[in-house]
């Protein structure tokens, strides 16, 4: 993965949009659905229009964005935390294995309602589901990284008298960072669903709100505008990672390109 | 140099106290390649650990000169694969922090060494079994140690290889008269190397011999008599494998 290959990737993406709308509206041509059931691309890019000069939009992505982002770091930070942890301490893995298997068994989207209740409708809501999503996966495979460490890397900074802070950054996070990486791309999604869930359980802004707001005045053009959006908002944050991927561990993903020597 | 008497090192297995170096005695003299060769669970890496001063040992002594640095070399060369190979060699002196400017130098004139100055910036994953194990001993050289120590660092690499990297050890003794204590399975490269040779068995040392072939040695030792006639006396002196599965032909295959 190289900048020519992420640029000529971008292309294709776009080509492949442009001839997704294509289709669609061949679809709205041939099988005439009614506009409340399925929009065609006109009427939501005039809707799209309509919203984004009114600012009404950039209000409420600007919303669902910030939600999602504090709550994507927040978790993270503290999935990195628990992550780095049970790695390092046997007791803490003791301690809260079982209930981290407990947890897990749960739809992480159950708790939104508790959390209502704990934590009120406001924007720190949103934000926590939203962290509370991303929590988990970050955590896991930030577990994951630290015991991949190898042996005798260990052994060579213990050779060379290493600290236990050198130990950490010369070595074990280094080591761990391709693990963190994907939780990370794992999670960037997830944010997204926890952010919305929180919107869903009641607010007057957001992208959530949009689609609730659409859907009783059967305002389908909006609805499929508000999913644009959500999506958009997830890729851009999936991109921004993937993006953070290739400048941290650049030679080393190039080690999984066989035969083309940089 | 470095002198160790009756050295006794326990390990406890569970609760079994499971003893790996029963005695030994040891003297290594400076500019000195001394050679313990024994299979595999004799002992070897114990005792290079604890001339390090990594293992504590059970009883016995350890004398080292003041001061006495090391530069340890693995078995696998153990690179870091996020860091290229200048950023290899000097990660020691990174954890010395030793500052950025005087680390170059000392990378370049370690990488000079062993003639990889080249490969500065090249990462692990495009380097050949042989180069990685050089840029291994490139970062065991780097500070400058009186002592390398040496686990079977070329184990893991083809014979011809092998063979390779034993004459480039040689010229590199040649150079800068570095004290070796180097642990082997293989007694060519311990004869081709070595002033003393050690057969580690149970713990002990169980035999010793003091390799008179002339200095410098290179390719065209391997081919003397007298490096042969080595050859064959410490293999007349390995005890013998026990309980090695036999292996047992129930029909002579043909072949088509």
């Amino acid at each position: 993965m190289n900048w020519s290959d992420s640029w000529r990737g971008l292309v294709k993406l776009g080509l492949y949009a442009v001839s997704l709308i294509v289709f669609w509206q061949l679809v709205i041509w041939v099988v005439r659905p009614a506009p409340w059931l399925f929009p065609s691309p006109t009427a939501v890019f005039s809707r799209l229009g309509d919203l984004a000069s009114s600012g009404q939009l950039w209000r409420h992505v600007g919303i669902t964005l910030s939600e999602v982002l504090s709550g994507f770091c927040g978790g993270s930070a503290l999935g990195f935390l628990l992550g780095y942890s049970l790695s390092r301490f046997a007791w803490v893995e003791r301690l809260l294995s079982p209930l981290l298997v407990a947890s897990n068994s749960v739809p992480v989207v159950a708790f939104a309602p508790l959390l209502l209740l704990w934590f009120g409708s406001g924007f720190q809501t949103k934000a926590i589901v939203a962290a509370v999503m991303v929590f988990l996966p970050v955590g896991l495979n930030t577990l994951q990284g630290f015991r991949a460490v190898r042996d005798v890397h260990r052994r060579l900074m213990f050779s060379l008298h290493a600290n236990r802070r050198q130990i950490f950054l010369l070595l074990e996070l280094p080591s761990a960072l391709p693990s963190i990486l994907t939780g990370l791309k794992i999670a960037a999604p997830l944010a997204v669903v926890g952010a919305v869930v929180g919107e869903f359980l009641g607010t007057w802004e957001g992208l959530g709100f949009l689609i609730l707001d659409a859907n009783a005045r059967l305002d389908t053009p909006q609805l499929f505008v508000a999913l644009f959006c959500l999506s958009w908002v997830g890729m851009g944050l999936y991109f921004a990672i993937q993006f953070l991927e290739i400048k941290v561990l650049g030679p080393q993903m190039r080690t999984k390109l066989p035969g083309k020597p940089p | 140099m470095i002198h160790v008497e009756a050295l006794r090192k326990t390990f406890m297995r569970g609760t079994v106290p499971h003893v790996v170096l029963d005695g030994i005695d040891l003297h290594v003299e400076a500019e000195q390649i001394v050679t313990v060769i024994g299979r595999s669970g004799s002992g070897k890496s114990t005792l290079l650990d604890c001339l390090m001063g990594l293992e504590q040992p059970t009883s016995g002594s350890i004398e080292r000169k003041q001061g006495l640095k090391f530069g340890y070399v693995f078995q696998r060369p153990a690179l870091l694969p996020w860091r290229t190979v200048a950023g290899n060699v000097g990660l020691p002196l990174v954890v010395a922090k030793i500052p950025k400017q005087r680390r170059r130098e000392m990378v370049q004139d370690a990488l000079n060494k062993v003639g990889l100055n080249y490969a500065a910036g090249l990462y692990p994953f495009q380097l050949s079994g042989g180069m990685a194990q050089r840029v291994a001993i490139a970062r065991a050289l780097v500070q400058d140690p009186d002592v390398l120590l040496l686990d079977e660092p070329f184990s893991a690499l083809d014979p011809l290889l092998r063979e390779n990297m034993n004459v480039n050890l040689l010229k590199l003794w040649q150079i800068t008269r570095k004290t070796m204590v180097l642990v082997t399975h293989s007694i060519d490269e311990a004869v081709i190397l070595s002033d003393r040779i050690l057969l580690l068995e149970k713990g002990r040392f169980i035999q010793q011999f003091d390799i008179d072939l002339a200095r410098p040695r290179g390719f065209d030792t391997f081919k003397t008599p007298q490096f042969a006639e080595w050859v064959r006396l410490i293999h007349a002196h390995l005890p013998e494998q026990p309980n090695l599965p036999r292996v047992v032909l129930e029909e002579p295959h043909e072949l088509v």
